[in-house]
């Protein structure tokens, strides 16, 4: 099972929010789509989905073109951010409420949604209101929802953004069992570089609509081919040198050394990050990220260098990547 | 497809705004009543012409256009204040907003005859305590100088509530983090309510204003029960007028032009506050 | 704290003395009401009362009729305003705008002035003296405000939620059925029950539609027990009259309290 948009693009109010898209999902492939909001990420998701009509271009499911045939005919398995749960629907009902319109069996139901209940663990929730669950279980309700549809595409839309920090660590994992263990393809929209890279085979880096870059994490943090995915991927931020003679270079705060002779600079803060510390220096070159061990010791009066072989260099003009 | 389930509303709305003013214009056109033997004879403009001459027409304009303004601005200086009031947390409140609400949701038939009862002379409660007092009954149906201020009154007791409430959903929307900024700033209760409450206020005012203003100007149910439009015709509300030349003179041709008259008086008045607000706003906004 | 309660005390009698009035009148027999200070002996009745249920159709009738034509005209609103309204929220923006702004022009309409030309249709169409008929005109005016308060809810609503039941499979019709129309519930009930008060209230239309005693709703009925004489004083009967007229109203505000006051706190809001 495969998914393959052509030339993706989508105007509203003759803006383009989405433009000449390209991308392939293959069987059993979790694709992150990362960007800053209003990127068009979900816009994405939603013409895939058939929620919205595409200006130009196509959409192929498993080789057949559904750029034109509603939502429900092209089977996908949606999570939606905010999970749509029916509130007013217990657990079980907002599961098979789709298979009975869809006119599966009474008995059928009944079978597919304990099964899904007992994988999800939710079994002592089904006569739940969504109001009465927390956040996780909301999530898992939906995805659940998802997986009961037995789709040909997995889209998820930022599933996680509504839960806390150590809930997302938890989930993560599970989440990526569970998926990627069909056969289907899987699009995942997020804003959190961190999850995408955890979570994803590959990354699409988007950005005002047009696709930056796509490749897997390492690429993306290795080679990243505009200072937009240099500055979107890898935390703490890179550090952008200031441009010179059309050539604007960026070291990544973990890149740089601390050494008994090189750029002389000035300590002027440090966050302390449990292994690591954050140092924020002063030098010629402007402000700079240091990250280094937590028991390194600092002094006032530090020197620096870097491996050329660490080092971005992008074309000042354009943002793009020079080799 | 979505238009599709507009259609039935649009349609009746059509048939009960549209279709019945475009009839009244033509009808407006006719001479049609029971000298005509219920026949539509095209007069030209002679219906109209009569109207601009018709002193009861023009006189009862009026009283509509008072009774209109004077209720309505008595009750939206009293609403605020009732919400004021009923902007409180304790237990009960829900009660009490309900029974304040009650005169508004009684029939105006029903609210209208229990104030003929209070207003009655001589049994009445209201001129047995004037008899403690003096020996001249007012005789407030019987006076044209007061039965109007009756029908005001009245009208004040059973809408003020709706106003009330109406404003009680803005007071609502104001977070109450303002109030305590403002103290924190040193700002009193009442500088508090002209610098916060009531602009903030507007919208609902201006929404219960144009509300109430467009819906008295139609009164008819109070009039016709409480007065009768009397004495001398010094209640008569345009309503009133126009259902006395259809339904007892059966003089349609001229009802319809009555109604239509008022219709554009009504237009006219509106324009004009229109034009009145949104001039005051700026001069308003200039001086901040 | 307790001026203010003090205030709140005032303001309910004010509101409610009028009706004490009529229940303590309601009461009282023809005697007392002309010379209430003086010592008689029949002073407490149930005579008003007992002609009202005794006299031809009975009291009872107008209620009935009045509750007739207020449910009807109720679903008949709901019926035709929640598509409408659901419709609202899904076309055009622009045509949207259009349409509740015309929508807005036509609740504020003071639709008495519409009550000749409704008399011709009823006349035209041989629909007078027909209870479920009458409900006709009063959805229709009905229809404006229930669709501005009903289409606010809609919009209210996440848009996630229809588009989740549209990737599970439902249609227009079982996406309202099973997902919409539950939801906004607590809205149809304000909107309901404003309907309802209406039509149960309405009186020009009444008046000129229905003709036959035992057809008249309720404020007919009443306008004609006062109707004979501005200056006659049957004014036990009337009372009577007008406490069991008011009586289901009471219960109604009582037991709605809360989405009487939504609906109204609704429409201020979003209109």
């Amino acid at each position: 099972m495969t998914l393959k948009i052509e030339k993706l693009s989508k105007a509203i109010n003759k803006k383009w929010i989405l433009s000449d898209l390209n991308i392939e999902v293959l069987q059993s492939e979790c694709l992150a789509i990362l960007g800053p909001s209003g990127c068009g990420k979900s816009s994405t998701l939603r013409l895939i989905a058939g929620l919205d009509k595409p200006t130009e271009g196509r959409i192929f499911i498993n080789s057949v073109d559904v750029t034109n045939i509603s939502p429900v005919q092209r089977k996908i398995g949606m999570v939606f951010q905010s999970y749509a749960l029916f509130p007013h629907l217990t657990v079980t009902n907002n599961l098979s409420i789709g298979l009975k319109v869809r006119g599966v069996s009474t008995k059928e139901q009944k079978n597919r949604i304990a099964n899904i209940l007992s994988v999800m663990q939710l079994e002592d929730l089904a006569d739940r209101f969504p109001s009465e669950l927390s956040g996780g279980q909301r999530q898992r309700v939906a995805l659940s929802r998802a997986l009961l549809r037995d789709p040909f595409v997995y889209l998820l839309d930022e599933p996680m953004s509504n839960l806390d920090a150590q809930l997302r660590e938890e989930l993560r994992p599970q989440i990526r069992n569970l998926i990627l263990k069909k056969q289907q393809p899987v699009l995942y929209v997020t804003h959190d570089q961190h999850e995408a890279m955890a979570i994803a085979d590959r990354i699409a880096v988007l950005k005002e609509g047009k696709l930056q870059q796509i490749g897997t994490p390492q690429e993306l943090y290795k080679k990243p081919k505009s200072i937009f995915v240099a500055g979107f991927i890898g935390r703490p931020q890179i550090n952008i040198l200031p441009a010179t003679s059309g050539v604007v270079r960026a070291i990544r705060p973990e890149h740089i050394n601390i050494v008994q002779e090189g750029i002389k600079c000035k300590l002027i803060d440090k966050e302390w990050l449990g292994l690591n510390q954050l140092l924020f220096l002063d030098s010629p070159l402007g402000k700079l990220k240091l990250l280094c061990g937590a028991n390194n010791e600092t002094f006032e009066d530090i020197e620096i260098s870097w491996d050329p072989i660490n080092e971005h260099q992008f074309n000042s003009y354009s943002g793009i990547r020079l080799t | 497809m979505n238009i599709i389930l507009l259609l039935p509303a649009i349609f009746l709305l059509c048939l009960v705004f549209f279709i019945p003013l475009l009839r009244y214009f033509w009808l407006s056109l006719h001479a049609y009543s029971v000298s005509t033997g219920l026949e539509l004879i095209p007069n030209g403009g002679v219906n109209w012409l009569r109207l601009l001459e018709d002193d009861r027409f023009w006189i009862t304009t009026f009283q509509t256009v008072r009774f209109a303004c004077v209720s309505v601005s008595v009750e939206v200086v009293l609403a605020i204040f009732i919400a004021l009031l009923l902007d409180q947390k304790f237990k009960g409140i829900g009660i009490a907003r309900a029974l304040t609400l009650l005169p508004w949701a009684l029939p105006t038939t029903i609210m209208a005859l229990c104030w003929r009862w209070i207003f009655n002379t001589p049994n009445g409660p209201i001129e047995r305590l004037i008899s403690l007092v003096s020996n001249e009954p007012l005789n407030i149906l019987s006076d044209p100088h007061l039965a109007w201020l009756a029908t005001v009154l009245a009208d004040i007791w059973k809408t003020t509530p709706f106003i009330a409430l109406i404003l009680l959903a803005g007071l609502q929307t104001i977070s109450k983090d303002l109030y305590e900024a403002f103290r924190l700033e040193g700002g009193g209760k009442l500088q508090a309510f002209f610098t916060i409450t009531l602009p903030l206020l507007r919208p609902y005012l201006l929404i219960s204003l144009m509300f109430r203003l467009a819906q008295s100007f139609g009164v008819f149910d109070l009039i016709q029960i409480l007065t009768g439009g009397g004495p001398a015709g010094s209640t008569e509300s345009v309503a009133t007028y126009a259902y006395i030349n259809a339904m007892r003179f059966l003089d349609f041709g001229y009802s319809s032009t009555i109604i239509l008259g008022g219709f554009i008086v009504l237009l006219l008045l509106s324009l004009f506050a229109m034009v009145f607000y949104v001039y005051s706003r700026k001069i308003f906004i200039s001086k901040l | 704290m307790i001026r203010n309660k003090f205030l709140l005390i005032i303001l309910l009698l004010w509101s409610l003395c009028p009706f004490f009035w009529q229940v303590y009148t309601s009461f009282c027999s023809s005697e007392s009401i002309l010379s209430p200070l003086l010592n008689i002996d029949n002073r407490w009745t149930l005579q008003n009362y007992i002609q009202l249920f005794t006299s031809e159709p009975p009291f009872w009738r107008y209620l009935l009729n009045s509750t007739i034509v207020g449910t009807t005209s109720t679903v008949l609103t709901l019926i035709i305003a929640l598509p409408a309204s659901y419709a609202l929220t899904r076309i055009n923006k622009v045509f949207a705008t259009g349409f509740k702004l015309f929508f807005f022009i036509a609740a504020l309409f003071p639709y008495v002035l519409l009550f000749l030309s409704l008399l011709e249709i009823a006349r035209a169409l041989n629909i007078g003296n027909n209870l479920f008929a009458l409900s006709l005109p009063y959805a229709s005016l009905s229809l404006p405000l229930a669709i501005l308060l009903l289409s606010a809810a809609f919009n209210d609503l996440p848009k996630d939620l229809e588009e989740a039941a549209k990737i599970e499979g439902l249609g227009l019709f079982q996406r309202l059925r099973w997902i919409l129309i539950p939801l906004i519930a607590p809205a149809t009930a304000s909107t309901s029950i404003i309907i309802f008060l209406f039509s149960w209230n309405e009186y020009p239309i009444a008046l000129t539609w229905i003709s036959k005693p035992e057809l008249i709703t309720l404020p007919v009925a009443i306008a004609r027990i006062a109707g004979s004489s501005v200056y006659s004083v049957p004014y036990g009967a009337y009372a009577a009259a007008t406490v069991l007229g008011s009586l289901p109203l009471i219960i109604i505000v009582l037991l709605f309290q809360k989405q009487i006051i939504a609906g109204l706190t609704q429409g201020a809001v979003k209109g």
